[in-house]
């Protein structure tokens, strides 16, 4: 068998989400039918959408579970685990897995299904969320108002995505779009924005961006941390913080320990790269929900030791989250403490 | 240190998932395609037929006639001596097929429902709309009850009843069961890196948790009082005599490496195992002669023939011989006398 000869590594998972009639499957039979020669598995909510001969395509039916791991907000797809554990042993016959969810999906049991499952985390990799949003009516859904305690799926759709496929603008007007795209910045700044016609986005910027890889996340767009300003009525937004200096670990531990364990139901993603006194590397970190992955990745060298750090979510306060950062700048007194101990 | 030669070294062009003996010496495989072939040590591998369906478990009758495919689109049972299909039913994910002692009837998980087949494929009963897709089932010594693992614990079902599951709550997602010969104890592995204890008189639910991974695997020995599981880069074994495992310290059956993917106890001699771990080694061990949380040293270890993760090891009923086969296809048989 082929597989002894070439050391197969984990597998590229690519989630595609976004509201019914977004252009999800068009987008998904543009990535099938490319001429890039990969060899793709689909996982997708109902046979029958897509019909390429080459393509496995397995069918789910969302199970979502809650997990008993001290985090309160921890979710995770059964099915996705039954699914993709299944395609990890069939691993020679495929290059890629394509994740298509249903309209309503909530992405954060996918992503977290990424971080909980070991045997998933050791087999696959978590590539990006990508979000196909329909130009022309996706600001009704994200204006909808929701009865209390009930989340608007569009809304997380876009606030969990790493790159937004703005579909359909042939059919929208220039005002519309110019609306839907604030109206995306103002829940994910950090997601870089497509327009396209029939999901026409050259692949190359949608597939192996490494969105959930530590070492790629300093190649991340310059929008990252483009400041916004709330939609109206809506509580969900991102909040970017950029400062140069040098973090105390053990303050900064401290705090996104508690950050994210008493708020981590509301912060959606966060990720950032991080300039630790006393450390020559950048801290690379990124967490879904309370869900959280750090570590010490390249050398800075001569780079400007710049904090770059971003949140997604709900309820959000931008003075609160950067004061309480920059109360995790170290000191004079911090660095001594932390040499000693070194 | 007792290395054993291996008679014939083969790699098959599957990804075998699971296997079980056939009539006569050769043993089904099921592989993650949903191929269903057989191999011995004489013939090697054949491939009987393309299922079409991601496989998942496979069941064979004890007279070793009649295969119970289970796959991720459905369920198929196949005439092994006549190579046919008997009959087949897709559209739902089927985790686990199992058959009762006398080989009369088949349990099929299928998606959140159990079914239950004869052997000429006549579906005799649907029950259960569990909270999840059934991920685990086991037949109980009563033959009358089956045991079912799906989100919230363990369901203990009546096969000839319609009455209420008895259940073993538990707030998880359970992968797989083990029933204790006695019929006194259900462990379930977990997603949450537990084993999760219950005794079936009563209301006791143990917990052992702190697993570093998943526990795919629970199984007891023949004669009850042991049972192995992995979800470590040891393999955990819990002393299940008398009152049971509270209070006692496992045994450890230490460096199974990426964890112990393969566990087959011995058909008749208590306390006595084969595991298999992610590199491809597979060693035998006598539990008995360990203490507790003390790692014990193996009583044998078999020659390996792939460094590929092992997947399957498969006693023959006398116990002199066994299967190993690995992810990569490899499969040989070593005589254990």
């Amino acid at each position: 068998m082929e597989q002894e000869e070439k050391a197969l590594g984990p597998i590229p998972v690519t989630v595609i989400t976004g509201f019914l009639g977004s252009g999800k499957t068009t987008l998904l039979n543009r990535i099938l039918t490319e001429n890039h020669g990969m060899r793709i598995a689909v996982i997708e909510n109902e046979f029958g959408e897509v019909g390429i001969d080459d393509a496995l395509v397995l069918s789910s039916e969302e199970e979502i579970f809650e997990m008993n791991n001290g985090c309160i907000c921890c979710t995770v797809r059964g099915d996705l685990i039954r699914i993709l554990g299944n395609l990890i042993k069939r691993r020679d016959k495929f290059d890629r897995i394509v994740i298509e969810t249903t309209g309503m999906a909530d992405p954060a049991p996918v992503a977290q299904t990424f971080f909980v499952d070991d045997e998933l985390r050791a087999a696959c990799k978590l590539d990006a969320i990508i979000t196909v949003v329909d130009a022309k009516h996706a600001l009704q859904h994200l204006l909808e108002v929701k009865e209390a305690g009930v989340e608007n799926e569009s809304v997380e759709q876009i606030a969990f995505a790493d790159r937004i496929v703005l579909n359909k603008t042939d059919i929208a007007t220039p005002q519309e779009q110019a609306d839907v795209i604030k109206a995306i910045k103002s829940l994910n700044a950090g997601a870089t924005i497509y327009p396209a016609v029939n999901a026409n986005v050259d692949l190359r910027e949608l597939l192996d961006i490494g969105a959930f890889d530590l070492q790629r996340i300093m190649d991340t767009d310059p929008a990252f941390l483009t400041d916004t300003e709330h939609m109206h009525d809506q509580s969900v937004t991102s909040v970017g913080i950029e400062v140069e200096g040098a973090l105390d670990i053990e303050k900064l531990n401290g705090w996104l320990g508690m950050l994210l364990g008493e708020k981590g139901t509301d912060i959606y993603r966060s990720k950032g790269i991080l300039s630790i006194a006393d450390s020559e590397e950048r801290y690379v970190f990124h967490a879904v929900h309370m869900l959280f992955n750090g570590e010490f990745t390249t050398k800075w060298e001569d780079a400007p030791r710049v904090n770059r750090m971003i949140f997604i979510g709900k309820n959000l306060d931008r003075k609160e989250l950067t004061d309480s950062f920059m109360a995790c700048m170290a000191t004079e007194n911090s660095k001594k403490k932390s040499k000693v101990k070194v | 240190m007792e290395t054993l030669e291996a008679i014939e070294l083969e790699k098959m062009p599957i990804s075998p998932v699971t296997m079980a003996y056939a009539k006569g010496d050769a043993a089904v495989i099921l592989d993650a395609d949903g191929g269903l072939g057989s191999w011995s040590p004489s013939i090697g591998y054949l491939k009987i037929a393309d299922l079409d369906s991601g496989g998942t478990d496979l069941s064979v009758n004890p007279s070793g006639t009649v295969a119970a495919v289970a796959g991720s689109d459905g369920f198929v049972l196949y005439d092994l001596v006549n190579e046919e299909l008997i009959t087949e039913l897709r559209g739902q994910w089927s985790s686990s097929v199992a058959w009762n002692k006398d080989g009369s009837i088949v349990a099929v998980a299928f998606g959140k429902k159990v079914k239950l087949y004869t052997i000429d494929g006549t579906c005799i009963r649907t029950a259960g709309d569990f909270a999840s897709t059934v991920m685990d089932l086991s037949w109980l010594p009563d033959q009358e009850n089956i045991a079912v693992a799906s989100f919230g614990g363990v369901s203990i079902m009546s096969t000839v009843d319609d009455i209420e599951p008895i259940q073993k709550e538990f707030v998880g997602s359970l992968l797989c069961l083990a029933v204790s010969p006695a019929a006194d104890w259900i462990v379930s592995g977990n997603q949450d890196c537990s084993l999760q204890v219950f005794k079936i008189k009563d209301s006791t639910r143990l917990e052992m948790q702190g697993f570093p991974r998943k526990v795919t695997d629970a199984q007891f020995d023949s004669s009850g009082l042991w049972l192995a599981n992995n979800g470590a880069d040891e393999v955990t074994v819990w002393d299940f005599k008398g009152k049971g495992p509270k209070g006692r310290a496992p045994r450890i059956l230490p460096k199974h490496v990426y964890g112990g993917t393969a566990l087959a106890w011995h058909p008749t001699k208590a306390g006595v195992i084969a595991t298999g771990d992610g590199a491809g080694m597979v060693r035998i061990w006598d539990v008995a002669k360990g203490a507790p949380e003390k790692p014990m040293p193996p009583m044998k270890r078999i020659k390996s023939y792939s460094s590929s993760e092992v997947r399957f090891i498969l006693w023959d009923s006398t116990g002199n011989n066994l299967v190993v086969c690995h992810a990569d296809g490899a499969i040989y048989q070593e005589s254990i006398a």
